[in-house]
């Protein structure tokens, strides 16, 4: 059950009952603190009473005044007949002079047996004890204050004293508690909402983490945004490994993405280059044929329409498969300075008519060991794409460096972005309505795999990328 | 008793005529000079409120100032009274005809409708035996005052007639200083019995009838002459003072002063009044 429950709920409820067992322990500590206190003071304040009763009452037992002893008696005391308290004062002998329960304690009785209390009449028998003295009876039931009634020289005319009931400090409990128990509960009812706050701050990463955690298997890594607070506790540290787990995922999903598209790439490339081939050799056998047949001459003109019309045709099947096979070109001249700024004058002419702005970046200023016809046209090709996407009159960029064992050939135009649906299969041979073909691409992707290196495209509204990076080391250039 | 005699004296000097010398150090005579006004506990004298609407009474009678002046027992007042410190006091019938060669008598109050009250002996109201003072003995007894004839010459003259001895009939005996305190005393149950001015009890039954009912008036002496008001003799002050508290009956302002006193009126009275004390006292021999 308890297992069960959420720590959201789990942490703030043990919050509370933290909070409320603590103050119930200070609570119960600062009662049995405070009657003790109270009864301190108490006995304090009695002692005090009594010395002061006692010097007050000295003249009335000197001049033997019953009644302004009773009067002095009963000063203290709130109300009469206050059966808590009781207060005697003794003559020399021990018998009662006045009290403040007279008929309890009647004049000239015995007080030892009156009280009926072996502690008093214990402390009472020695006369020549001049302090004040506390006693408790056996039962526990009362308090004894007596203090001595003492003439100038110092010679004992009587003694006073206070009987306390003990059950007068129920009530002073009873206050105490109350008012700390209101305390208390005014603490507590202040506390348990912040322990509340606490605690479902302190579970809320958790929890967050829990349903970030549920929802990777059933949604693409790529959707799952998790914010975690910051740090290097316990939570910290889930939120640093999720991450990771979510990035990883995430890596291996473009991985298995970019892995499944080279291999169509790679295939729909072996497919095309062995259908190029097959049609290629009959292809030069017609193109053959025909001109073979026209060298030796004496063709009606009806003919030599026909063969211009099945020629035409011929060439430009030849064309369209020699733009699908993108063979390598025999031709692997080093690339040169030269050959980069070569591309820029090729595509000066279409920027201008267009009205667009070239920012060439060219870094190379030395001759690199890669096959310049192929790295003409793969820059050439992303130039005239770019030319192509950008907007009239706008900027385009092209950086050139030469980065480390990599030559990086970056261009980039201020287009609308490329669709997601067109993306998948950018590479690929497009032949869409409204272009003649869209081989540009497929060709620069074959160029750049056959040097091994690597195209990518990053493409927001407003700005599309085109970066080729090429090892100045690969196995075709050397 | 060294007390008495020196009082005696001064009181025989001031009488002698030689009153400047003891008038020294008391009021100025004359109109703008206050009448000092003695009061003791023969009447419930601890209410201010009521002191404080007697004298606003008194002046407007009397057209001069009135001061009352109040004592803790009997015997500072007659002190005072007898070294020319007071003009008039408001006494009781024993030391009046103690002091009469001294004292003139100015009015005497009228209580249901006789100028006589009575000494009680007033017990617990646990105690529903004692039946006289005879029937204390061994016990602690409250006297009121020694110069008190309802609390002390009353019950004294009582045990003397009985052929007892005050000094040791009683396991003890105290003094309290007022009438109100023996009722206290006897109701706290600090004293098994006292001696009490019969109408100070029926007053305070009226007006705290939880105080008197914790006591029970075991007996009634005879009838004395009411504690009257008196005057040093031959002072100016007795005859204003005497038509003063005659009008109170008379006046819708006196009337409820005196209902406060639970008193009818005032009389002008007659020292005979005070016969029967003055026989207890001469009885007694003190």
């Amino acid at each position: 059950m308890l297992a069960n429950l959420s720590y959201r709920h789990k942490t703030p409820l043990a919050m509370g009952l933290v909070i409320v067992v603590a103050a119930a322990v200070v609570a119960a500590a600062l009662v049995w603190q405070g009657y003790r206190q109270a009864r301190a003071d108490f006995v304090t304040h009695s002692q005090a009473l009594g010395k002061t009763l006692a010097r007050t009452v000295r003249p009335a037992l000197l001049h033997d005044d019953v009644w302004q002893a009773y009067e002095i008696l009963l000063t203290p005391l709130e109300r009469s007949g206050d059966p808590g308290r009781a207060l005697v004062l003794l003559d020399a002998r021990g018998l009662v002079f006045a009290a403040s329960e007279p008929r309890q304690f009647a004049v000239l009785d015995d007080f030892v047996h009156a009280a009926e209390e072996p502690a008093i009449a214990a402390a009472l028998a020695r006369p020549e004890v001049r302090a004040q003295v506390q006693v408790e009876d056996g039962a526990g039931r009362f308090l004894y204050i007596l203090t001595p009634v003492l003439a100038e020289d110092g010679t004992l005319l009587g003694r006073l004293v206070q009987r306390y009931d003990q059950a007068l400090f129920g009530p002073r409990l009873g206050e105490v508690a109350t008012g700390t128990v209101y305390a208390a509960l005014a603490a507590v009812l202040l506390l348990l909402p912040l322990g509340w706050l606490a605690g479902h701050r302190l579970a809320e990463p958790l929890s967050h983490l829990a349903d970030c955690l549920a929802r990777v298997g059933r949604e693409l890594p790529e959707p799952i945004r998790c914010e975690f607070p910051h740090g290097r506790d316990e939570i910290g540290q889930l939120a640093e490994r999720f991450r990771n787990m979510v990035e990883e995922l995430r890596n291996k999903q473009a991985l298995e993405r970019h892995l499944a598209q080279s291999d169509r790439l790679a295939a729909v490339g072996r497919l095309s280059a062995g259908i190029a081939h097959e049609i290629n050799n009959p292809l030069g056998g017609m193109l053959n044929s025909i001109s073979n047949y026209r060298r030796r001459g004496g063709t009606d003109p009806q003919a030599e329409k026909t063969l211009a019309l099945i020629e035409r045709g011929l060439v430009q099947i030849r064309d369209t498969v020699s733009a699908l096979l993108v063979e390598t070109k025999l031709e692997s001249r080093a690339l040169t300075p030269e050959d980069l700024e070569d591309a820029r004058t090729l595509i000066h002419a279409d920027a201008q008519h267009k009205g667009l702005t070239l920012d060439w970046r060219n870094g190379v200023a030395e001759t690199l060991p890669l096959p310049s016809a192929q790295v003409r046209q793969i820059l050439l090709n992303l130039l005239l794409n770019a030319v192509a996407a950008s907007p009239e009159g706008d900027a385009m960029l092209c950086v050139i460096e030469r980065s480390g064992d990599t030559l990086r050939l970056a261009v980039g135009n201020a287009g609308p972005a490329i669709p997601e649906r067109r993306r998948q299969h950018l590479f690929e041979p497009y032949f869409g309505e409204g272009e003649v073909h869209g081989l540009g691409l497929w060709v620069t992707y074959q160029l750049v795999a056959q040097l091994q290196g690597e195209i990518r495209v990053d493409s927001v509204p407003g700005h599309t990328r085109f970066e080729v990076v090429l090892p100045l080391h690969g196995g075709v250039g050397g | 008793m060294t007390d008495m005699t020196r009082r005696r004296l001064l009181s025989a000097l001031a009488l002698a005529g030689l009153p400047g010398l003891v008038r020294a150090s008391g009021p100025e005579p004359g109109a703008g000079s206050p009448l000092l006004f003695g009061t003791t506990p023969v009447i419930l004298d601890e209410q201010a409120d009521f002191l404080a609407r007697w004298r606003v009474y008194l002046e407007t009678q009397l057209r001069r100032p009135v001061r009352f002046v109040q004592r803790g027992s009997y015997r500072e007042i007659l002190v005072m009274l007898a070294g020319g410190k007071l003009d008039c006091a408001w006494l009781c019938g024993y030391p009046f005809v103690r002091m009469k060669d001294r004292l003139d008598l100015v009015a005497v109050p009228v209580h249901g409708g006789q100028t006589v009250y009575r000494s009680y002996l007033i017990v617990p109201a646990g105690d529903g035996a004692t039946r006289s003072i005879l029937d204390l003995r061994g016990k602690v007894f409250a006297f009121s005052d020694p110069d008190s004839n309802s609390g002390w010459l009353v019950p004294q003259v009582e045990l003397k007639r009985a052929g007892q001895d005050a000094s040791g009939f009683f396991k003890k005996s105290f003094y309290t200083w007022g009438h109100r305190k023996v009722i206290e005393a006897v109701a706290a149950g600090l004293a098994q019995g006292g001696a009490v001015d019969g109408y100070i009890w029926d007053s305070l039954a009226r007006l705290h009838p939880e105080l008197t009912g914790a006591t029970r008036v075991a007996w009634r002496s005879g009838p004395y002459g009411f504690p009257p008001i008196v005057a040093r003799r031959g002072a100016d002050e007795g005859h204003p003072l005497r038509q003063a508290l005659l009008n109170m009956a008379r006046t819708p302002p006196g009337q409820a002063l005196l209902a406060r006193l639970n008193l009818d009126g005032f009389v002008p009275g007659d020292p005979s009044l005070y016969d029967g004390i003055e026989a207890n006292w001469r009885f007694l021999g003190v």
